[in-house]
């Protein structure tokens, strides 16, 4: 037996060595706070003292989408994105009460890292927040409910859902604007005219869950059909997916079914007459084409926040992801926003 | 094994015991060690994550089923068709390792339902099991203070229970001894743990070996 344990042993600790160390231009650790680990990757030049907290979409996502690709190869040469595992999403874990999945406490969360951050890489680092779909929900949320925009030197929000019901009316509207149009062209007959059929029975006042479902759906599948949306394709890294931290079922099965709770949450909490109360530099993004979150919501907070110090940017190519839609731009848009007020 | 737990194990198990039907020779001979199977094996959290699991078995009773063929020509060939029940108490305990993740460990207790088809010796195993499984983070952890200043969380991790209901498929290989001293199988196992707010599935699969330990 001696001689079978040996090897069994030796192999396991070989596997497991393939963790990352922590160097200069990564760090990887669990945050806990009030009974959750937050799992927090710091990927770049951290010797620049710019970070960019990057909040990724779901409810029910991870940062791990977002880890890879143009923006994130460019950005990190000289600044450093802080990935952050939301409370109930990706590979973040703990021990806590269904109670404790809320906006409220995904803000605290982000409080609690800036806080980390500070004490761990200086008090005068640069920091600046971004949100992408829900993450840009949370952004907001976090940057009303909390104190942090003292700590903070801008705001990116990139195709952010602030507002749930502000969101779906909008994307009602885009449906039939660019289906219409699309059906003159003769474009996908099909897939427009079945989702223009859908759309039109919907009653805008009092929409249900499964119309809501739809438009999510349906929202990400419409990409698809406009030809002018390009993709950056060196975001799918199968190797890095094999190997991200949440890959497990229960970090799968976590994810989906915590995505009903802070999504009610979500909906619940509409931050459009809000949004003045942000008064740090502001930098929005948006794909022309985004039938998720339509550009019709970064419109309406680019003209909402109490700052002066703001630009909003629509990528004519792009849908719900311009880091992957339109990379190029997205990034230079990026740097330029962060170099203008680190 | 503590001797209480075994007590509370084989209050579980009476109505099987009571069903066991005569025992052929080999079979008492089997009985005689308190520990009857030793398993061994590769583990791997969600078919992924390697790690090793082994365990010992105790059998709390065992059947023997016989019935003919439905076609006469192979009840003359084989004889009557015939499949070994054996319902045994594990005890197992097990690692794994998620990179960047963390490192499981876990021990647990379950019952099993054994059976071995007699002339090709195919088994079929299902089992249930109840276990403690802890993770230590392998990365570090750490909180704010209420001064602002950073703590490392030393051992940190979390704990959960873990229940798992498992198929398992496997063939005994006869020894030199005209018996069978180990089985090999394959195991793909759903699980149901504790993970952030509630109870979720999460799956594992098994690969693995079991001694006889009345053979050896």
């Amino acid at each position: 037996m001696k001689k079978l344990l040996l090897p069994i042993i030796m192999g396991v600790l070989i596997l497991n060595a393939c963790s990352k160390e922590t160097n200069e231009n990564f760090d990887h650790f669990f945050l806990r706070t009030d009974g959750a680990d937050l799992s927090v990757e710091v990927n770049g030049n951290i010797g620049s003292d710019v970070f960019l907290i990057y909040l990724h979409g779901g409810p029910g996502g991870g940062s791990y989408p977002y880890n890879f690709g143009y923006f994130a190869e460019e950005f990190e040469k000289d600044y450093a994105i802080v990935y952050l595992d939301q409370r109930g999403n990706g590979a973040s874990q703990g021990s806590y009460d269904k109670s404790a999945l809320t906006l409220d406490q995904n803000s605290k969360d982000i409080a609690e890292l800036i806080n980390f951050l500070k004490a761990r890489y200086g008090q005068e680092i640069s920091l600046f927040l971004a949100g992408h779909s829900w993450g840009g929900m949370t952004t907001t949320h976090a940057l009303v409910t909390t104190d942090i925009q003292k700590d903070l030197k801008g705001w990116i929000e990139i195709n952010g859902a602030h507002d749930y019901k502000k969101l779906n009316i909008e994307a009602i509207k885009m449906f039939k604007k660019i289906g219409d149009e699309e059906v003159e062209k003769e474009n996908n007959l099909e897939f427009w005219e079945t989702t223009l059929e859908r759309i039109n029975e919907m009653d805008t006042l009092a929409l249900t869950i499964a119309d809501e479902g739809f438009l999510n759906s349906t929202g990400f599948e419409a990409e698809r059909y406009i030809d002018s949306i390009s993709t950056d394709t060196s975001v799918f890294n199968l190797p890095y997916y094999l190997g991200a931290p949440g890959l497990s079922l229960a970090s799968y099965s976590s994810n989906l079914f915590g995505n009903p709770i802070l999504n009610e949450d979500s909906k619940n909490s509409p931050m459009t007459e809000r949004l003045g109360e942000i008064e740090i530099p502001s930098l929005f993004l948006w794909g022309k084409y985004d039938f998720v979150v339509p550009p019709a919501l970064g419109i309406d907070a680019f003209n909402r926040v109490g700052t002066e110090e703001k630009e909003l940017i629509i990528y004519e190519y792009s849908g719900h992801s311009p880091m992957v839609n339109q990379a190029i731009p997205f990034t230079n848009d990026m740097i330029n926003f962060v170099e203008k007020y680190r | 094994m503590n001797s209480k737990i075994f007590l509370v194990a084989l209050f579980f198990v009476i109505p099987w015991g009571i069903e066991a039907q005569d025992l052929k020779e080999g079979e008492e001979q089997e009985q005689e060690r308190f520990l009857n199977y030793f398993t061994f094996g590769s583990y791997f959290d969600n078919g992924l994550h390697p790690g090793v699991k082994i365990g010992l078995s105790h059998v709390l009773g065992s059947k023997i089923k016989s019935r003919q063929y439905r076609f006469k020509s192979r009840g003359s060939a084989y004889g009557p068709k015939t499949k070994s029940i054996k319902y045994l108490l594990d005890g197992n305990v097990g690692m794994y390792t998620h990179p960047n993740n963390h490192i499981g460990t876990f021990v647990g207790f379950g019952f099993t339902r054994l059976r071995t088809e007699q002339r090709k010796l195919r088994t079929l195993a299902w089992s249930f099991g109840v276990n403690y499984l802890r993770r230590f983070y392998n990365i570090e952890t750490y909180t704010v203070s209420e001064n602002g200043k950073i703590e490392k969380v030393s051992f940190a991790g979390t704990n959960s229970l873990m229940f798992n209901l498992t198929p398992s498929f496997g063939k005994e290989v006869a020894s030199k001894n005209d018996g069978q001293s180990w089985r090999w199988y394959i195991a793909p196992s759903l699980q149901f743990l504790k993970y952030n707010h509630s109870f979720f599935p999460n799956a594992s699969l098994e690969i693995g070996a079991t001694i006889n330990l009345n053979r050896i």
